[in-house]
């Protein structure tokens, strides 16, 4: 995958740890709001006519955040019709759904917590050994 | 903060659940509740719903107990003429709560109930795993 570069060094130049470590950071926002979505779904598998989520991919939420977001000022500003759906859509993969309109399959949503929380281990591990780096820069051991 | 999100739909997951198993418990407690009068109607079996409910402040779709309505239908009889709830040709009417519904029931908010659980615990490993990186 292609590493944006988000973080320029002070001198102009690339700082690669920097923009890692930004990377990992996103990395795990995006992680963060996987587990909550899928939370949902499992809370939410006998709710009659609920259809599970999932979050858009991590590629395009890259590709999404690299423009500014817009601010919200001012408390009257419109935000995401539904604050709760925000960064997710329907999930296409459903195979099946019950008599009563329930598309939730929890043994599915157990295997994508599983990866969630296997990607979310690897992405601590990677910013720990990279702020290791710095705290050993700075002389307070790795 | 998107795990503390996380870890409050879960909770309110189980809390619904735990709602559904009390009312699972009224039900088979009262399975055998029969009216007192002569003719009068038994323990009607008990249900409940779930609804979708948007929680503004938190900006979350938590599950939550809708209603806890009761269910239709026509009450089985027994012929029991010594029964103080005996109508004037000896039937009882008996709740209309079904043992096998109600166990079933039971498991299935069981099963949910764990695995709302288990989401939990995996939440919770993963913000342990986060506040580890600031030691």
């Amino acid at each position: 995958m292609e590493i944006p570069r988000t973080r320029q060094g002070a001198a102009g130049g690339q700082a690669p740890q920097g923009s890692l470590v930004a990377l990992t950071e996103r990395r795990l926002g995006w992680l963060d709001r996987r587990q909550a979505v899928l939370a949902q779904n499992v809370a939410h598998a006998d709710t009659p006519g609920y259809r599970p989520r999932d979050v858009i991919g991590f590629r395009q939420h890259l590709a999404g955040q690299l423009g500014p977001a817009l601010a919200r000022t001012q408390p009257g500003h419109l935000g995401p019709s539904r604050p709760g759906q925000a960064g997710s859509q329907p999930d296409r993969a459903v195979a099946e759904a019950t008599p009563d309109g329930n598309a939730v399959s929890l043994d599915r949503e157990a295997m994508r917590i599983a990866e969630t929380d296997t990607a979310h281990a690897l992405a601590m591990a990677v910013h720990r050994s990279f702020t290791g780096m710095f705290r050993l820069t700075l002389g307070r051991g790795g | 903060m998107d795990l503390d999100r996380a870890l409050r739909i879960s909770a309110a997951g189980m809390a619904a659940q735990s709602t559904r198993l009390r009312v699972v418990a009224e039900n088979l407690a009262n399975r055998d509740s029969t009216g007192e009068a002569p003719g009068s109607d038994p323990y009607r079996r008990r249900t409940v719903t779930f609804a979708n409910r948007l929680d503004r402040a938190m900006g979350v779709e938590a599950v939550s107990v809708g209603r806890i309505g009761t269910a239709p239908g026509d009450f089985p009889t027994r012929f029991e003429p010594g029964h103080p709830a005996a109508d004037a040709r000896g039937y009882v009417k008996t709740p209309n709560v079904d043992s096998l519904v109600e166990v079933m029931d039971m498991r299935e908010a069981q099963r949910s109930y764990s695995a709302n659980l288990s989401v939990l615990e995996t939440t919770r490993g993963m913000l342990t795993r986060a506040i580890e990186a600031l030691r």
